[in-house]
């Protein structure tokens, strides 16, 4: 009974099959714009346009009934980054219809979007967009009928590369200059010039020293930003007891507090308190809360470490009592690689690069990082999350 | 008698190249920022500037643009010291009367020294 249930279901598929129209399927490929806005154009075989789809007219702001007939290359005018226009006898599509470039990538050999060389189409209204462009010859009985291209806009793609980038640029510039002082440090010393002082020895032994612990602190950081940056995040959801969180945490940072004779405190009234979230991000940023209070302290000084429950909120709490950060300096804390002048001072080999990768790793849990500071007397930082209404509450 | 004056911030720059310069027999001060500068040379008038062009709390054109404008000063010879990837501001600061510069990671310490002694005593 069973086996016939299923012959039956299997042949109304494949009537089903026979019977919807390929032209339909095709039409509504071709009339979807998608997420990803997706512009499509089908040419003759001189380059005029026959039709567009919606994402063809969302891109570039011309209605299909504006654009039929027309030459693509005079609707669609292409630039290369310096704003020179691309003559149309040079455009990849003249050259896929005349015959010259059988099947086409339209954008360069190999590769995917980042490593084509910059195009740009410019919109009805002369706006210009970057993009990248698709163009196959419509083939019948082995001569060109046509074309179809298919385009994108990459500006999102674009600005995140440059951002990248930057990044890069800014990182490597960072690692370059304590390289080069301790070449000029291990050269002096090698030089000889330092052999009557025994005390000299030690100082340049130590500068380099520190100078290679700024480094690793530096690849370590780098790193971790490149790859928080391209991740894409698994978010886990656990439930955690805000006692057990904060006994996780303050291993991680007592052999530092010990060190310099940091009382850490943590209230004891939040054992009742429950939060639904990615533990190993919340430790990781209340972990890098308290290594700089702890590290901006002077010896001996209290870092206390709450939590507070909101009527929407839950807000953890690190608070030092130590060198604080100068008014002026407190809107770059989050730029990457930036440190205040007087944590240079005070702890030579920071990074800079902490406060940034906190502030992501709390976007990836829906958290919101501020603080409070006062030079010489010291800084609070909260880490802000909601809480979800319904049944996941977070106590 | 020459004198030397160090306008640089890092600290472990400014040993490398007093310690090396000391051992030239050169006097050697140090200015951290442009405004100690300054204050420096109105002191006593060196006869040779290193200056590293991009102390981040401190605007190294700035300096060498007051000294190059100075009636007095604009003589005295401006090595710039730099990081590598900046070439424009090698150029700028050439444009604005630098008499040489060094890219830092490019060059051995001893060779600078070399330079600074060309300036001093002629090639």
């Amino acid at each position: 009974m069973k086996k016939n249930k299923q012959e039956f279901l299997i042949n109304q598929e494949r009537v089903k099959e026979r019977m919807w129209p390929k032209q339909e399927i095709l039409e509504a490929m071709f009339l979807s714009a998608g997420d990803h806005i997706m512009a499509m154009v089908v040419v003759d075989k001189n380059g005029r346009i026959i039709r567009v789809n919606k994402g063809f007219e969302t891109l570039t702001g011309w209605r299909e009934k504006e654009a039929k007939n027309k030459f693509l290359v005079r609707v669609i005018p292409r630039e290369d980054e310096n704003k020179n226009r691309v003559p149309f006898k040079e455009r990849i599509l003249s050259r896929v219809l005349s015959g010259t470039i059988l099947t086409n990538t339209a954008t360069a050999a190999g590769g995917g979007i980042e490593k084509l060389p910059t195009f740009y189409y410019v919109r009805k209204n002369k706006t210009r967009f970057p993009a990248t462009s698709v163009i196959s010859p419509v083939l019948f009985n082995k001569k060109i009928t046509g074309a179809v291209e298919v385009f994108y806009d990459i500006t999102k793609e674009k600005e995140l590369e440059r951002i990248r980038m930057d990044f890069l640029s800014l990182a490597s510039h960072q690692l370059r200059t304590p390289l080069s002082g301790t070449k000029w440090l291990i050269e002096t010393m090698q030089s000889g010039i330092l052999k009557k002082s025994e005390k000299k020895q030690k100082e340049y032994l130590h500068d380099i020293y520190e100078i290679n612990e700024q480094m690793i602190n530096l690849v370590f950081d780098i790193l971790n930003t490149l790859r928080l940056e391209s991740e894409e995040a698994i978010i886990k959801k656990e439930r955690i007891s805000a006692q057990k969180l904060f006994n996780d945490v303050l291993i991680l940072v007592r052999a530092a507090a010990k060190e310099k004779k940091i009382i850490l405190q943590s209230p004891l009234n939040h054992r009742a308190l429950y939060i639904h979230t990615d533990p190993e991000i919340l430790k990781s940023i209340l972990g890098s809360f308290l290594s700089n209070a702890i590290d901006y302290s002077t010896v001996g000084q209290k870092v206390i470490l709450d939590v507070q429950e909101k009527l929407k909120e839950i807000v953890f709490s690190v608070r030092d009592f130590g060198i604080g950060i100068p008014k002026k300096e407190q809107k770059r804390m989050f730029e990457r690689f930036y440190r205040a002048s007087n944590a240079k001072n005070f702890k030579p080999n920071g990074t800079g690069l902490g406060l940034n990768i906190a502030k992501i790793l709390a976007e990836k849990i829906e958290g919101e990082i501020l603080f409070e500071s006062q030079e010489n007397k010291g800084s609070v930082f909260y880490l802000i999350l909601k809480k979800r209404s319904g049944k996941n509450k977070k106590i | 008698m020459n004198n030397i004056l160090i306008i640089e911030d890092e600290d472990f720059l400014i040993r490398a190249l007093k310690d090396n310069l000391l051992a030239e027999g050169c006097f050697v001060d140090v200015a951290k920022n442009g405004e100690e500068a300054i204050e420096r040379m109105k002191g006593k008038e060196p006869d040779l500037i290193l200056l590293d062009i991009l102390m981040p709390k401190s605007d190294g054109f700035h300096v060498l643009k007051e000294i190059k404008s100075h009636t007095k000063w604009k003589s005295v010879p401006v090595i710039i010291l730099s990081n590598l990837g900046e070439e424009m501001v090698i150029k700028q600061a050439l444009r604005a009367g630098a008499n040489d510069y060094f890219i830092k990671s490019q060059h051995p310490i001893h060779e600078v020294i070399k330079k600074v002694k060309e300036y001093l005593y002629g090639k």
